[in-house]
């Protein structure tokens, strides 16, 4: 068992007793996951920030018992679960690393063996310029290992977050959090948990409930007033990946507590960063961002006027500013936004920035030019999305730019040239977004509002006893374009590795007589892919065999999950796809039988599947046209079962053939 | 200077950097004591080029940058900026837990092309252990204006080196004590993207290495005008730290003595090795070198290759049983060659060599998965330095042989007019393990992820499978698994086609081009024997099936019949076999072809419905 201790031995939480090691040294799974590589069986957060010689200090004194489970978790190179780094910002009086203390405990023959770490084994190793690392190891961990350790971090409270990550990468038996702070500090805690929270008197109440999330709250005047805040939450499992979920990590359970107002000396209190209003206020105004972008600019005149000079038209003049800032500006340096930016003006000398720092110049450059423009906060599919009523600073990641013109909202990122006039990146689309200005408003970015419609038309015709033709005209959705075209990047392998997946699909034996993929360098349009093919059948067969659509979207069902889905379903975008097959006959030829006409709906009529044919016997043509569409771009996760059935059916009837008697047979 | 205009036209094509110039000076001081001074100039064409830009540079316990110098002009070659050393970022090793290496890296934030960065660097190294290579050419998308090496050295201390590619006999004079060793290459153009499968020993890539026979590393000297002199080193450099606790030896007898034969020992210490041990990159001072004592590594329970090595050696030495150090240089290619008449460091990773009196056993002491005796692609077939009490010794590592690496399917489809069934067993030795041994390992969903994604068939579910491991040698896993497919049998009135090809095939068809200029090579032999058997359903009668074929060449073969076994079944059996080497250009075309048969077959089966 868990149990009390005054004075603990490791540094923080509760003290673990010989017992309870013992008991779990044998285990070789647990319940609460009997998958897992290792289960952290106890782990305690200890965050005090207080004030010692006029500098406020963040200590930070964790303690984590975990156990071990299976060898993947040793493998993973300097950050496996048994090594444990610690990086500080530099190495001085108010930024180290004490009371580390680590055991290993093992069962020897039934005897239960401790290694401890030893003083020797802690290393320092300087990092960057300034920052450090102390790190160690633990040792003679194998799988069935229990490993605990405990340290204590002071470092300069510099922090506006605090992050209390509950769902990790491993399951948690018990975890708890408390944080501690002077009443010179205000924090928000916006908690994104599943489970309910039961609030109780003391910690002793909290640990002992059979409730799974506890909170406890504490107020002590010890000449300053010290305000604590207590969590503990058992039972905690993993959160999978499954297929089709942008970001799993923004489905795990967590807590963040935001710094949003200090303190004065005057006795006021100085709120900030608790609203977008104020959030806006303090980028927009306080933090340069409408001088970067509205200011005068002069160095931009040139280059609007070469430009934009005989444009008069609003949508013309952005477009070519736009294309411009596109073509020219090379993206760099992964980080998108931070809080120092480069001067704009050293961006469009250098031809370079980050996402943020390009969009940023063509918001400046769109606004020189008299257009609307507003930059445009963005958290993207990578982080959790924006909260409508709480703005997390640390969620901010690209900044992309808006404009309004003629009445309409177009958002736009430059800082790829692959990137298309009014679509922004698969990632942006995240949900709620921020427009900076003067005042700032909201705005959805949701992955509903895009809808990529692709189109394959097949043309076959001029047939033989062994042979016809085949035209193959394919119109890719925008988005999907914009996708292939990145993942090209002007790439003749890759490329030809795309053409040669369509060729794999293509009849046996079907020669390629022309083919040609349009658009590539023009990232505005939709990509239009072309073949002429030779189709070869059995000149001794007395019919062709045909298949209703050879380019269908999905060529196996990507649904494969047999378990319970969790998480919704996200597809990237609204799926919508046709097929249309036009098979001219010859006199003589004819089908065997039509297919039958089909309607198929799954998720409340959230996906449909359509096909129908027609014969007509006047041309001697067949006509078979499929399409497949949603309304949705996300589904509830109780749909799984049945998209996934839908998924089967809508391949095997895409995949039919088509059975064309050739005369007199 | 660097106006771009100025660059001969034939150096641009299929180049994304040109260097300008290129001048290396390594100067030995001393054994101890190397000053090492580069200057370079190179111009980015394109965005391609950009991460030539940047500049790294090493240091550790045994080496320091002592300067570094930058400039960047812009395509007229103007003077646009120059390098400070606020902008310097410095970082640590990324892939070693702790590590004495420190990097300095810089880049100028500038994307306006073509533009030229100019850097003038200066390091000293305090060994001679291992001493610069020239490696002027730094891919095949970069030509070269002009570039040069210096080499200076006090006469007695002889330098041995070795060029590659280099049209210009270095000139060698001597004054004043001081011998002076230079070369150059100049109007360089860039060779182009590499063909598929072109063998890297081929590209005529200028390079040159360089030794000295008596050196120093940090306090220790040494001798590598032979590689017995350069094992002997490095023996002695890690000679006496194979000591156990009394403790740790009582375990390795209570393990071992009542063992059969030697061979059954060392299969469980190496097994006892792998589950108390984990790999971990500690470089630290000569550790980089010299490993730790192996009563740290029995203590600590992890160490890096050389450690880990070094204990499992320590085990076999107290059942009685010799194991000596081989040096390599590992990764999951050919590896580079050691040359017998030129040692020299190349090498990066220890593995253990165990002579017994019947055979030879190989263990990698870093791999918790691999059988005894098993090296896996890492450090399987090439040179390796064996380190004995009298030296060096150059071997060679064992590779697999075709039939070590087989992979064999056999799958039953039985096919009904609304599901068909697939029964596959799988066995799978050699590289065939390697590809998918870690499945072993996996989770239930991990596993079944693998598996949706395994077979070429539109829509299936698997409704029992079955994995098991053997770690024989040559490690083997059978697996065997029942699938309920859809999509495979599709009907049109009374016809129906019969798709059978559900075995993915592991050779892409190479694109190829008919002016193949560069051998290409194959990297390991293998065997895939498939055997697929099709029940049709009984109201079908098969109407038409693949047809036969075989072809045969130098590098591999293909072999795929039918045979109708009655009137509703069909058996297909293909053998697939290739054999490693270099091959010339010329047979490229004939080895596409064979790609094409085996990835073109027609595999689809017709059908009729009996009245």
């Amino acid at each position: 068992m868990l149990t009390l201790i005054g004075a603990a031995t490791y540094c923080t939480g509760q003290e673990i007793d010989r017992d309870y090691i013992e008991k779990n040294l044998p285990l070789n799974k647990y319940q609460i996951d009997s998958e897992a590589s290792a289960i952290v069986l106890y782990e305690h957060t200890d965050i005090k920030i207080t004030e010692e010689y006029n500098v406020y200090i963040k200590k930070d004194r964790i303690h984590k018992v975990i156990k071990i489970l299976n060898s993947d978790v040793l493998e993973a190179g300097p950050h496996s679960i048994a090594n444990v780094n610690i990086f500080l910002p530099k190495q001085d009086v108010n930024h180290y690393v004490s009371n580390i203390r680590a055991t290993t405990y093992n069962l020897n023959n039934g005897m239960l063996v401790e290694s401890e770490l030893k003083k020797q084994d802690i290393f320092n190793e300087k990092h960057g310029k300034e920052s450090y690392k102390v790190a160690f190891s633990l040792p003679a961990v194998k799988v069935g290992s229990i490993i605990e350790y405990s340290y204590e971090k002071v470092t300069k409270f510099t922090d506006n977050l605090i992050v209390w990550y509950i769902q990790e990468e491993y399951p948690k038996l018990t975890s708890e959090f408390e944080i501690t702070y002077t009443d010179q500090f205000i924090f928000t805690s916006i908690a994104a948990v599943r489970s309910e929270e039961r609030q109780f008197k003391t910690r002793a109440d909290a640990r002992n409930s059979d409730h799974d999330f506890c909170y406890v709250k504490n107020t002590q005047r010890l000449g300053n007033v010290y305000y604590s805040s207590f969590w503990t939450k058992k039972n905690i499992p993993v959160v999978r990946k499954e297929h089709f979920v942008n970001n799993v990590h923004s489905m795990e359970d967590r807590i963040e507590i935001q710094l949003t107002g200090v303190k004065l000396s005057s006795g006021n209190v100085k709120q900030f960063n608790n609203s977008w209003k104020n959030v806006n206020k303090t980028l927009w105004k306080d933090g340069n961002i409408k001088r970067a972008v509205n200011g005068s600019n002069n160095f931009l005149d040139d280059i609007i006027d070469s430009l934009t000079r005989n444009v008069k038209n609003e949508t013309e003049k952005t477009k070519i500013i736009y294309d411009y800032v596109r073509r020219s500006m090379a993206r760099k340096y992964s980080k998108t936004f931070s809080g120092k930016k480069r001067e704009l003006t050293e961006v469009f000398k250098n031809h370079n920035g980050n996402p943020a720092e390009i969009n940023m110049l063509l918001t400046a450059m769109l606004v020189h030019a008299g257009v609307s423009a507003s930059p445009v906060l963005i958290s993207p599919t990578y982080n959790l999305p924006f909260s409508r009523t709480f703005p997390v600073l640390s969620r901010i990641g690209e900044i992309v730019c808006i404009v309004n013109i003629e009445d309409k909202s177009v958002v736009l990122d430059a800082s790829d040239k692959n990137n298309c006039f009014g679509i922004l990146p698969d990632n942006c689309y995240n949900g709620f977004a921020w427009v900076l200005g003067n005042e700032g408003y909201g705005i959805d970015l949701s992955p509903e509002l895009k809808r990529d419609k692709t189109i394959n038309a097949f043309d076959i015709h001029d047939f033989t006893d062994s042979t016809a033709y085949l035209d193959l005209y394919q119109k890719i959705g925008k988005y999907r374009s914009q996708n292939l075209r990145k993942k090209w990047d002007n790439n003749t392998k890759r490329i030809d590795q795309y053409t040669a997946e369509i060729e794999d699909r293509f009849p046996i034996g079907a020669k390629v007589l022309e083919k040609s993929i349009l658009n590539i360098d023009n990232p505005d349009t939709n990509l239009i892919v072309k073949y002429t093919c030779l189709l070869k059948f059995d000149k001794s067969a007395s019919a062709i065999l045909i298949t209703t659509d050879m380019m269908q979207p999905f060529q196996t069902n990507l649904f494969t999950q047999t378990g319970k889905r969790i998480l919704p379903i996200e597809f990237p975008y609204k799926i919508d796809y046709s097929s249309h097959t036009k098979i001219s006959l010859p006199t003589g030829y004819q089908p065997d039988s039509l297919p039958k006409p089909m309607l198929m709906t799954v998720a409340n009529n959230g996906i449909t599947y359509k096909k129908n044919s027609t014969y007509f016997p006047s041309y001697n043509t067949l006509t078979i046209n499929t399409a497949m569409e949603a309304n949705a771009a996300v589904f509830d996760a109780g749909e799984y079962s049945a998209i996934k059935d839908f998924l089967g059916k809508v391949i095997e009837e895409n995949d039919n053939v088509i059975s064309i008697n050739k005369p007199g047979k | 200077m660097y106006a771009v205009s100025a660059i001969p036209d034939s150096l641009l094509i299929n180049a994304n950097i040109v260097i300008r110039n290129e001048h290396l000076t390594v100067n030995i001081v001393s054994l101890s004591n190397v000053k090492v001074t580069e200057s370079y100039a190179i111009t980015i064409l394109n965005e391609k080029g950009d991460a030539q830009a940047n500049l790294v540079m090493r240091d550790d316990n045994t080496m320091s940058t002592s300067s570094i110098k930058g400039r960047i002009y812009d395509r007229d070659g103007k003077f646009v900026a120059k390098l400070k050393k606020k902008d310097i970022e410095e970082f640590g090793s990324r892939y070693s837990f702790i590590s004495d290496d420190r990097y300095k890296s810089f880049r100028f934030k500038y994307s306006v092309y073509p533009y030229t960065v100019e850097y003038e660097t200066e390091s000293i190294l305090h060994h001679t252990f291992k001493l610069p290579e020239w490696s002027v050419v730094s891919g095949r998308n970069c030509s070269v204006v002009s570039a040069g090496i210096e080499i200076i050295h006090p006469i007695d201390i002889p330098v041995r080196y070795r060029t590659f590619n280099i049209p210009n006999a270095p000139k060698v004079s001597t004054e004043s004590g001081t011998t002076n060793i230079s070369t150059f290459i100049s109007r360089l153009p860039a060779t182009g993207a590499a063909e598929e499968m072109e063998d890297e020993g081929m590209y005529p890539k200028p390079n040159l290495i360089m030794a000295v026979d008596d050196f120093e590393l940090h306090g220790h000297v040494g001798n590598m005008s032979t590689w017995k002199g350069f094992g002997q080193f490095f023996y002695k450099l890690n000679e006496g730290r194979d000591n156990l606790s009394p403790e740790k030896k009582r375990y390795v007898h209570n393990l071992t003595d009542s063992c059969q034969t030697p061979r059954k020992k060392v299969e469980l210490l190496y097994t006892y090795l792998q589950k108390s041990t984990r790999y971990l990159s500690i470089q630290l001072g000569i550790g980089g070198w010299q490993t730790a004592e192996a009563t740290k590594v029995s203590d600590i329970g992890y160490g890096d290759c050389k450690a880990l090595t070094n204990y499992m050696k320590a085990l076999l030495k107290e059942a009685g049983i010799s194991g000596f150090q081989a040096l390599v240089y590992a990764g999951n290619d050919k590896g580079k060659s050691l040359f017998p008449d030129f040692p020299y460091n190349q090498f990066n990773h220890v593995i253990l060599y165990v002579p017994l009196s019947q055979d030879t056993i190989w263990l990698e002491c870093t791999n918790d998965k691999l059988p005894p005796g098993y090296l896996s692609a890492f450090t399987r077939g090439r040179n390796a330095l064996l380190l004995q009490p009298d030296g060096g010794h150059l071997v060679m590592t064992p590779r697999n042989s075709t039939h070590t690496n087989c992979l064999q399917r056999n799958v039953v489809l039985t096919v009904s007019s609304k599901e068909t069934k697939c029964t596959i067993t799988e066995r799978r030795q050699g590289v065939w393990w390697e590809q998918e041994h870690a499945l072993c390992y996996k989770n239930k969903s991990e596993k079944e992820d693998f598996l949706a994604g395994k077979y070429n068939i539109p829509s299936y579910s698997v409704l029992n499978y079955h994995l098991s491991n053997n770690l024989s040698n040559p490690p083997e896993i059978l697996e065997s698994l029942t699938i309920s497919a859809s999509g495979l049998f599709k009907k049109s009135g009374n016809r129906a086609i019969l798709k059978h090809g559900i075995l993915r095939n592991y050779t892409q068809t190479p694109s190829g081009a008919s002016d193949r200029q560069t051998p290409f090579r194959i990297k390991e032999s293998y065997i895939i024997l498939d055997t697929i058997i099709i029940k049709t359903p009984s109201q079908y009668t098969i109407v038409q099936q693949p047809t036969s074929r075989k072809a045969s060449f130098p590098f591999g073969s293909y072999e795929y019949t039918t045979n109708v076994i009655n009137d509703t079944t069909l058996k297909v059996t293909r053998k697939i076999t290739r054999k490693t080497g270099v091959f010339s250009a010329a047979s490229f075309h004939d080895y596409i072809k064979l790609c094409s048969m085996e990835n073109s077959e027609d595999n689809n089966i017709e059908l009729t419905e009996m009245e």
